[in-house]
């Protein structure tokens, strides 16, 4: 009896090209989506030349020094500043049609005048800065010692750079590596279609099929965890799908426990299942009504996540800690993300633990309703 | 006594849907529960199949109390849902082999009687189609087939016929009075009179989920004062003429719309000679003269004051 | 008028599950609105938060010293328990951000002129980790110029140099327009609707077309003397009205939800900015819901349509960021339009950005362009059989 209801369940979820959608291609689609949008943002090629404008009046001419960092940062393919000089009208002019960001006063120090404070401002302000510590250092030089001058000269040729990252035994993911961990959690959650429809199934006072199956001789939890199985293995065999193109399609490196993700891929799966479940036993049979709470918390949850939005996980972490622990989107992406972050499985074993422990409360609420034979009116 | 109903009582909120039925069926027969929508008929049903919760009663189904686990006695039930209760996803035998086999564990066994339900049903031209291309009828067919093709001694039918055509709907009444030949009882609901009068050994009638008549069809005419009914056309009665007519004897209702008169009789025979007699007396030319036995309607109506169909 | 009122009825019938969504999103779209200009002005404005970094120390020298001073003008100094274990979960937690260790015998090697490193702990994607970069760097970098320039030094004496030099401050004017202009949390928020909207939208879309393809209900209007055209348009303007509530609603979310918020010229621009988007995401969920026959698929691809561009056009990953092959893609869907015409309008001062006229045009140009599709495909609309 259980290899007749598994096999037809199975040939059954196969033919239903909207669900195979949900929790493989929609994954496949938004991984290619997330893929093009993160391609540059490791790299650091993402720089523009920032136009600056100079006021051209005598402090200028007379600052050597300022004029020769210009023409320096001027030089190149990618140079960091397109320098105009100009009168004071004509920068102010520009600086608000935005044509130029920023605009430099010679001095002691050198001044900014800016419109915004976005990014390319404040690399201004920093290469300032800089600039305006050098100058200093040379004039104090100049002041106190002018033979050291050349020492100087020569120092300032051979700066490098100080700070190294430490290295780590477990590897460091790269910044977008959280988003897909996101998608995945997400692949995972509408496991909460295929739950939902197992109990459609087998409760008659929602569809009569389930009626059929209910007059039949076999106990019906058997016929619902048979049935459950077979979604519970298709979803399995989607997500792994899902992993294999995310490793070997879109070439995203998961570092060296693969096991384990795979694991927490698994247990998330089977939290979802019960969870489009126990949502299906308490809305019944408002098709539209189901849909819209399964996406809401799924996309919710993911938000929270940080799927859209990388902090977003911290900032709940820090302001709303029940949130983070109960959001089982939230739960499969810190697994991952503690697989490789710490060299201990604490952290890890503690939210697949919190999974677990979802997957149970959902599948016992489930249960109430699945336990009763008889219904009131169907 | 394959079935036995006692004292069954069921509420949905305030509305009592099921007032103190009892009734038995016997092995063998076919039988019919008439009564127009919302009497009760469907509700009755998936109380006796432990589908529903009652406020009070008793069922056994072959001399045991039938509860949700008694899977032997379950075993040897059939059931054809009022709605169509199959997966659209799975071909037409598919369907069938998933409710057979809910029932019949053996692979071969019950590759035969999937087969078999296929040819009872007539299916077989369509046996690789997903229901989404068959039509209503078809489908009809289908649900019959996935109902019965374990081949139950018991089979309970809900309005099987709704929305058929009347070729697929001849099909199907044959095929249960076969079912009923190979030895299965069956339990059928209708508000189709026609169907009830053809196939059903025995019937009882329902009103508001009280059983207002039981019997076989002629004992059922049998308490009705109606004996027959008998129309004409004629043009141009006077008011003497149709007194005339209502004082024949026999005669209990005479009604007039338009060219047409009805007359209803207290007996069987003899009133339509009489008022043949009575109109060729009177010169009175008639046309399209029709007698009728009564109908179940015609019980139902002298009962409940009330139509089966509205 | 039928089919329109029955379609109203439907949607209003289904209240429930709508207000679900919107309340959802509505949510989602205050909580992304806050956080990111939150992080932004983290990074972007002139007077930095200071944010807690850790520094173990293995020697007490002026040099020392004198970089906990400097970097105590950007940072908070966070003392820490040295385990791995300690600094891996303060890190994880943004407990603290960043991790220095200075070793013992480092101040000398440095005075002797040693090429050295300093080993340092970040997370990559703590974006005010550049900051601390930077600062250490200089400090280090100024204090190696006047070692190299004066040869014989007293560590004391370089220290002072070094904070001396650091302690410059360059003057920085900001013009009258950008210490006016208003938080970013207004471009936030528009930015979000490109996702938000589309979802609600979709879903109400998707009650309404679903409803008429039931088998007999679609038959029934069929046949009935409305013209096919008719139809169509009826549920078009049940829907439109759906749309106009939703947009109302999303945006005077905005005012009530950030009661600075004037009702100037950019704001003005930001809800016209908006309405085109309603436009036009209701001409593609029209679409979408007239092409497709099932509740998954309609809901399965609008939310691809949904996300996927959003994220492409920079409202996740702000435009800056993203390469020129994805923006070349992303010119290929409205949202880009509908999000870079929302910066422009946050980035304008007094004047009008005439640039944002032809980026609105495009966007409403998408949604004609839906709605000439769908109403097509409705005229030559195929049935479903929806057999329960």
């Amino acid at each position: 009896m259980f290899r007749h209801i598994f096999s037809y369940r199975f040939k059954k979820l196969l033919r239903t090209k909207e669900m195979i959608f949900w929790t493989l291609a929609f994954p496949i689609l938004l991984s290619i989506f997330f893929h093009m949008a993160f391609q540059n943002l490791d790299a650091a090629e993402t720089f523009q030349t920032i136009p600056t404008g100079v006021l051209a009046d005598e402090a200028y001419e007379d600052h050597a020094f300022l004029k020769e960092v210009l023409l320096e940062v001027s030089k190149g393919s990618t140079p960091l500043l397109q320098v105009f000089e100009g009168s004071q009208e004509e920068l102010a002019r520009l600086l608000e049609e935005g044509t130029i960001r920023g605009y430099l006063t010679a001095g002691d120090p050198i001044s900014l005048t800016v419109r915004g404070t976005g990014m390319s401002e404040n690399i201004l302000r920093l290469f300032l800065e800089e600039l305006n510590e050098q100058a200093h250092v040379m004039k104090t030089v100049q002041e106190k010692d002018p033979a050291s001058v050349p020492r100087l000269l020569t120092a300032i040729e051979e700066s490098s750079a100080l700070l190294v990252e430490k290295e780590k035994d477990t590897a460091a993911p790269s910044q977008i590596l959280n988003y897909f961990y996101s998608l995945i959690a997400m692949a995972c959650m509408y496991g909460a279609f295929f739950g939902s429809d197992e109990i459609t199934d087998i409760e008659a006072h929602i569809s009569s099929r389930a009626a059929r199956i209910q007059v039949a001789p076999l106990h019906k939890l058997k016929a619902f965890l048979s049935s459950s199985l077979a979604s519970y293995v298709v979803l399995m065999i989607n997500t792994s799908l899902l992993l294999l193109f995310l490793r070997f399609v879109l070439g995203i490196d998961f570092g060296p426990r693969v096991g384990y993700l795979i694991l927490t891929t698994f247990m998330g799966t089977f939290t979802g299942l019960t969870f489009g479940a126990f949502i299906s036993t308490l809305v019944k049979k408002n098709e539209n009504m189901k849909s819209a709470v399964i996406v809401a918390v799924t996309m919710a949850g993911s938000f929270l996540s940080g799927m859209m939005y990388a902090p977003m996980k911290y900032i709940v972490y820090d302001k709303a800690p029940v949130v983070f622990y109960l959001n089982p989107v939230n739960l499969i992406t810190d697994s991952f993300f503690s697989l490789y972050y710490y060299s201990s499985f604490t952290r890890y074993a503690q939210n697949m633990g919190m999974l677990l422990l979802l997957s149970i409360l959902f599948s016992l609420g489930s249960y109430t309703q699945l336990r009763r034979r008889r219904y009131a009116s169907i | 006594m394959i079935i036995e109903v006692s004292h069954l009582k069921k509420r949905y909120g305030s509305l009592l849907a099921v007032d103190d039925l009892s009734f038995s069926v016997e092995k063998g027969e076919v039988f019919g529960l008439l009564g127009p929508n919302g009497s009760g008929k469907t509700t009755a049903i998936n109380c006796m199949l432990s589908l529903l919760s009652y406020e009070s009663g008793d069922i056994k189904i072959f001399g045991k109390e039938m509860r949700p686990d008694a899977y032997d006695i379950k075993k040897d039930i059939g059931v054809v849902m009022q709605n169509v209760a199959i997966f659209p996803e799975l071909s037409v035998y598919e369907n069938i082999d998933y409710f057979c086999g809910l029932y019949i564990t053996d692979k071969k066994t019950r590759k035969t009687l999937v087969e078999e339900a296929i040819a009872f049903t007539g299916l077989h031209d369509f046996r690789k189609f997903l229901p989404r291309k068959l039509s209503g009828g078809l489908l009809r067919r289908l649900n019959i087939a996935c109902g019965i093709a374990h081949k139950p001694k018991l089979i309970f039918l809900d309005e099987p016929t709704v929305a058929v055509d009347p070729q697929s709907r001849n099909k199907i009444l044959e095929g249960i009075l076969a079912l009923r030949d190979r030895g299965s009882t069956i339990v059928y609901t209708s508000h189709y009179m026609e169907e009830v009068e053809t196939i059903c050994s025995r019937i009882l009638i329902l009103d508001k989920g009280k059983a207002v008549a039981t019997g076989t069809k002629e004992q059922l005419k049998a308490m009705i004062s109606l004996g027959m009914k008998i129309t004409f056309d004629a043009q141009d009665l006077t008011r003497e003429q149709l007194q005339g007519l209502e004082a024949l004897p026999g005669i209990t209702e005479v009604q007039q719309k338009g060219s047409v008169i009805s007359l209803k009789s207290k007996e069987e025979n003899g009133s339509l000679e009489r008022i043949l007699a009575y109109l060729k007396d009177q010169n009175i030319a008639y046309n399209n003269i029709h007698s009728e036995m009564p109908t179940l309607n015609d019980v139902f109506l002298e009962i409940t004051g009330k139509e089966l169909r509205d | 008028m039928q089919v329109f009122k029955v379609s109203f009825k439907v949607l209003k019938r289904n209240a429930a599950s709508l207000l679900i969504y919107v309340g959802i999103f509505l949510g989602l779209s205050i909580l992304f609105a806050s956080n990111s200009s939150e992080q932004e002005q983290g990074y972007t404005s002139f007077e930095p938060i200071k944010v807690p970094i850790t520094v173990f120390v293995e020697e007490d020298t002026p040099l020392v010293q004198g970089l906990l001073t400097h970097l105590k003008k950007s940072a908070v100094l966070l003392p820490l328990e040295d385990t791995t274990n300690q600094i891996g979960d303060a890190l994880y937690f943004r407990v603290t951000t960043y991790v220095l260790r200075i070793p013992e015998g480092f101040t000398e090697a440095f005075l002797q002129g040693a090429a050295l490193s300093l080993e340092k702990e970040t997370l990559p994607d703590a974006v005010t980790s550049i900051y601390q970069d930077l600062a250490i760097e200089r400090y280090f970098h100024t204090a190696r110029l006047y070692q190299e320039a004066f040869e014989d030094l007293e560590e004391e004496e370089l220290v002072q140099l070094t904070l001396e030099t650091l302690g410059q401050e360059t003057p920085i004017t900001l013009t009258r327009e950008a210490s006016q202009r208003p938080s970013s949390y207004t471009r936030f928020y528009f930015n979000y609707m490109s996702y938000s909207l589309v979802s609600i939208l979709v879903l109400g879309t998707s009650i309404v077309m679903l409803l008429w393809k039931e088998e007999g209900l679609y038959q029934r209007t069929e046949i009935s003397p409305l013209k096919r055209s008719s139809i169509h348009l009826q549920k078009f303007l049940a829907l439109g009205v759906f749309a106009l509530l939703a947009f109302f609603l999303l945006s005077g979310a905005y005012f009530f939800l950030h009661p600075q918020a004037t009702w100037d010229q950019q704001t003005k621009l930001h809800i016209l900015n908006a309405f085109f988007l309603t436009v036009t995401s209701l001409g593609m969920s029209f679409f979408i819901g007239t092409l497709l026959k099932s509740r998954n698929a309609i809901t399965a691809v609008s939310n691809v349509v949904a996300l996927g561009p959003s994220f492409i056009s920079g409202v996740f990953v702000p435009q800056q960021f993203l390469g020129e092959g994805v923006l070349a893609i992303a010119k290929l869907t409205p949202t880009y339009y509908y999000v870079t015409a929302n910066e422009r309008i946050a980035a304008m001062g007094d004047t009008l950005d005439a640039s944002i006229w032809p980026l609105m045009g495009m966007l409403l140009l998408f949604g004609l362009v839906f709605y000439v599709l769908s109403f097509y495909l409705g005229r030559k609309e195929t049935k479903t059989i929806w057999k329960g």
